[in-house]
């Protein structure tokens, strides 16, 4: 078992809360989180509809591990469609909170409707209940979180929320749990608030039984959790260096996405490194990192928390960024940074924090400030459009008062707050925006790692490293190295990793095991938890189930073939420097071949006798 | 790192018929604890780590196994 097998209905129209119980068939094909949840969107929503409209629907969704005592169990996502690609949207998030929902007795909830005033939900064990959110509507993500815990007076209770930058409609604002921990991409936390639905707030202590076999997932989770910690990278790699310990690795092997991919290496990613937020700083003799920090359950502990310089003019007279919060992660660092050509590293610590305190994603909000910056010195924007910001790659002053102003909504931020594809399509540049599906990239170049501009192109929900990894084969060598400047064998390799990441994804358990734990490693635990036969296979089928499930939901949407690609600079603009020199990313080399591997046609669709095989 | 290094980088001279394993050797970084070795930004293979393979002004890289996303 391991699901509580019970679902939250919450209609926002009708301000009810209405228990339902979970759908065991959907569960033992979809597992949970991302397949389970997207098979119940797929049911319950036309892939037409616009997404900020009441008609979407947004799902808080666990895994069946989420809340055990399995290493990294804490995961949980928000599905829903996203209002940036038109396409199915699921962000992942760790924290605390998966697991309080899990503890208090729920799979998942369900919100429907559109509120007519502002509302949150509070969940306390089986009672779930909507209030009035008139004093929160306006307030940041960290406001909120305060004022809940006094107005509960439950310090333990588990918050997620939006943040003002999803109430002003930044189409891609995530939610935001536990401080700074985000569902972050693809703009879920925007279609939260086009419900009025500020915030949810879990308390649970009924626990997570429903083990099946509960000697045997003691078992299996305590090796597994052997496993993670004598593997390099999981017990020493990213507890001590984050995932920012790649900066220097992407920039090395000339991946490294610069000032908007115009090149590929960045001159100060050193100064914007892991290694650099170990460097004590001259003014108070500290380092920018004072700890690492886990999610529930982890024994990894890859999270950074971080403070910025005391002497920095991003924090002078503001006390409230003084304190420790939520630090770089590679792709923040990567965003705010190399690709706006910024080297500050408490700059960007700075607009890392404004992105958790309101609430939007550091990947698209960093990309897209740097096609606004390429805007800017093209001279498709001037300094009438930005409300007087000197919008140019490298400038750090630009980068932060970008940050202020789409938390807010504010001035330029408005602009900002429609992503790239939206921001360069209204200033006439469309060719400047370097997205797919409306999706801005994350931060490994695609001429540099060929498998990733596969990976991109054909991610369900637009651009995005974590939809297939493949970076881990083609530059770390994780599970077996393959040749990154190659197209060989990539269609396959990129198949494979989407597939089980789906399955991963679904699990309640976080994708960073995979660098120490194969599907070998993950089956037993959820066969221990979790009624019926899981095997690394039928996990791997379960995967592919949930790729042609939300493929399908995005060809109902509308997205075709068309979609599957990447910006012209990608496929035209040769690399300037380091070993990709000279080199486009050859997605037309991979595509057809990548089709053909997942059983669909020519046009990119499913064949019948694909989703006959995978019971969708 | 060696004296003289600044931030995480060094210059060094070495024979022409160096191999990596012998600029290994040289600093007394345990083989198996380096995992990723790049030349020139390029993947080096396990195999190709015992020949002489260094010119004038080439870039080495030396990980052990690190990963992120
Ligand atoms: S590895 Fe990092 S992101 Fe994953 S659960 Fe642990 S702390 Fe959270």
């Amino acid at each position: 078992m391991a699901w509580q097998k019970r679902v939250l209905r919450v209609d926002l129209t009708k301000g009810t809360c209405n228990e339902e119980p979970l759908n065991m068939e959907w569960a033992m094909q979809y597992l949970g989180q991302r397949g389970l949840a997207s098979r119940y969107l797929a049911e319950e929503i036309d892939p037409k509809v616009d997404a900020l409209s009441p008609e979407n629907k947004l799902i808080m969704v666990t895994g069946p591990l989420t809340g055990t005592t399995a290493s990294t169990g804490g995961r949980y996502s928000v599905v829903t469609k996203s209002p940036l690609t038109g396409a199915i949207a699921c962000s992942n998030s760790g924290g605390f909170i998966g697991a309080e929902m899990k503890n208090a007795g729920w799979d998942m909830f369900i919100f429907e409707g559109k509120s007519e005033k502002p509302v949150y939900l509070h969940v306390e064990n089986l009672k779930a209940q909507l209030l009035s959110a008139d004093e929160l509507w306006g307030k940041s993500v960290w406001e909120t979180d305060e004022i809940l815990h006094n107005v509960h007076q439950d310090p333990l209770a588990k918050i997620a929320c939006v943040g003002r930058s999803a109430e002003q409609g930044c189409l891609y604002s995530g939610v935001i749990n536990d401080l700074h921990r985000a569902a972050g991409r693809s703009g879920v936390g925007t279609v939260m608030a086009s419900k009025q639905l500020k915030a949810v707030v879990v308390r649970g202590n009924l626990g997570v039984g429903n083990i099946e076999n509960p000697k045997a997932f003691l078992t299996a989770t305590a090796e597994a959790k052997k496993v993670l910690a004598e593997n390099a990278v999981t017990a020493e790699g990213l507890p001590q260096m984050g995932t920012q310990v790649l900066m220097n690795v992407i920039n090395e092997v000339g991946a490294m996405p610069t000032r908007n991919f115009k090149e590929v290496q960045f001159e100060g990613a050193h100064k914007i490194s892991a290694e650099a937020m170990h460097e004590p700083r001259e003014s108070d003799g500290k380092p920018n990192l004072v700890t690492n920090a886990a999610c529930f359950g982890c024994t990894i502990a890859c999270g950074r928390i971080s403070t910025v310089d005391p002497k920095h003019y991003t924090i002078e007279n503001k006390p409230e960024y003084m304190g420790a919060s939520g630090g770089l992660e590679y792709e923040s660092a990567w965003s705010l940074g190399s690709d706006t050509g910024v080297d500050d590293l408490d700059a960007l610590t700075y607009a890392n924090f404004i992105c958790n305190e309101d609430g939007f994603d550091p990947i698209s909000f960093g990309a897209t400030v740097a096609a606004a910056m390429e805007l800017f010195e093209t001279g498709a924007i001037t300094l009438k459009d930005t409300g007087g910001i000197e919008m140019r790659f490298g400038s750090a002053e630009a980068l932060t008062k970008a940050a202020e102003l789409t938390a807010t909504g504010e001035g330029f931020g408005r602009d900002l707050g429609l992503g790239s594809k939206r921001l360069c399509e209204k200033y006439g540049k469309p060719e400047l925006s370097m997205t797919v599906k409306g999706q801005e990239f994350p931060a490994y170049d695609p001429r540099g790692v060929q498998g990733m501009g596969l990976a991109y192109a054909t991610s369900n929900r637009g651009a995005c490293h974590l939809r297939g990894y493949t970076v881990s084969s083609e530059i770390m060598g994780v599970p077996v190295k393959t040749d990154p400047l190659s197209t060989e064998g990539k269609p396959e390799l990129v198949k494979g990793f989407q597939d089980a990441t789906a399955a991963v994804d679904s699990t309640g358990l976080c994708t960073f095991t995979t660098f120490a734990w194969t599907l070998e490693d993950i089956a037993p635990q959820v066969d221990a938890a979790c009624e019926g036969n899981w095997t690394p296979e039928s996990l791997l089928e379960a995967g592919e189930r949930i790729w042609n499930l939300e493929r399908k939901f995005n060809l109902d949407a509308g997205l075709t073939k068309e979609d599957d690609t990447l910006p012209k600079r990608l496929l035209k603009d040769a690399a300037k420097t380091g070993p990709a020199k000279g080199a486009v990313n050859r997605l037309d080399e991979m595509l057809p071949a990548y089709y053909e591997a997942r059983g669909w046609t020519e046009e990119g669709e499913p064949k019948p006798d694909t989703l006959k095989r995978l019971n969708v | 790192m060696p004296e003289g290094s600044v931030g995480n980088s060094t210059f060094i001279e070495i024979l022409a018929n160096t191999s990596i394993h012998d600029v290994l050797l040289r600093y007394e970084i345990p083989k198996d604890t380096v995992h990723l070795v790049l030349l020139n930004g390029i993947y080096i293979e396990p195999e190709e780590r015992e020949t002489p393979i260094f010119s004038e002004g080439d870039v080495l890289a030396l990980w052990p196994p690190v990963a992120g996303g």
